[in-house]
């Protein structure tokens, strides 16, 4: 079966701690992955409208929605690891995934919710950091 | 190391360590097929499996390992200085050999 050039659902989501283990994180609602894509316009003098515009800084983050509070609720702020998210091909045709990777990822904040008569629900949040300044800490890697 | 040797020496090598590969080789309507459209090749040339490609803003840096970097940590003696020595090759791709210091255990 090709595969389908649409993404579905979410597996293998997970964090791994420096010097830790992979945990996974069940009942994922949503992932969002951000590049983190910033642009810095230049206007001077006479200037109404900006006269040069680059992409000269990302600040890439994710986020996972999920059931799963007390897994996400065990990553405090602060902690240095490894994300994962393995967004899944529509019809889970071979080789039609696609894996997303954050390196340096940092927990930024882990909030969780519940309404009456509502499933609970939480949040993981990561920023990371470049190694080097340079290099990105987003890959995609396929399974 | 002297550049030149170092650029000779890495050229003699069959398989460079990592890839910087252009935008224009991105090719597919969906992501899946545009990854497919640089990992293909690059694990080819690599000769790696399950290579890790990073948008970098002006090329995309492919390489099999997850933590690899273009520069030296900024907690590395060398910090801020180049981890490959870069070869421009004709299909457009820039082939990187890792430099003798970043094949030492970092």
């Amino acid at each position: 079966m090709p595969a389908t050039k649409l993404q579905l659902n979410w597996t293998a989501v997970g964090f791994t701690p420096t010097a830790g283990v992979l945990t996974t994180i069940a009942h994922v609602q949503n992932v969002h992955i951000d590049p983190g894509g910033e642009l810095l316009p230049y206007s001077g003098g006479l200037d109404r409208f900006p006269t040069v515009i680059v992409n000269a800084y990302n600040n890439p983050s994710a986020t996972v929605e999920s059931g799963d509070i007390a897994t996400m609720q065990g990553f405090s702020p602060g902690t240095v690891g490894i994300f994962t998210a393995t967004h899944s091909d529509a019809e889970l045709a071979a080789g039609g995934a696609i894996v997303y990777t954050l390196s340096n990822a940092i927990v930024k904040n882990n909030p969780s919710s519940g309404a009456h008569r509502q499933y609970g629900s939480g949040s993981l949040s990561f920023l990371a950091y470049s190694s080097d300044g340079v290099t990105n800490p987003l890959a995609f890697t396929r399974v | 190391m002297n550049e030149t040797l170092l650029a000779t020496a890495a050229s003699e090598r069959s398989r460079p360590d990592a890839l910087q590969l252009p935008y224009a080789w991105v090719k597919g309507a969906s992501s899946r097929s545009r990854l497919d459209s640089i990992l293909d090749p690059a694990e080819e040339i690599l000769g790696v499996k399950n290579a890790c490609a990073r948008h970098q803003g002006g090329f995309i840096f492919v390489a099999p390992d997850i933590e690899a970097t273009l520069f030296f940590p900024k907690s590395h003696p060398l910090a801020d200085q180049p981890r490959y020595m870069w070869v421009a090759h004709p299909d457009g791709s820039r082939r990187g050999f890792l430099v003798p210091e970043a094949q030492q255990p970092q």
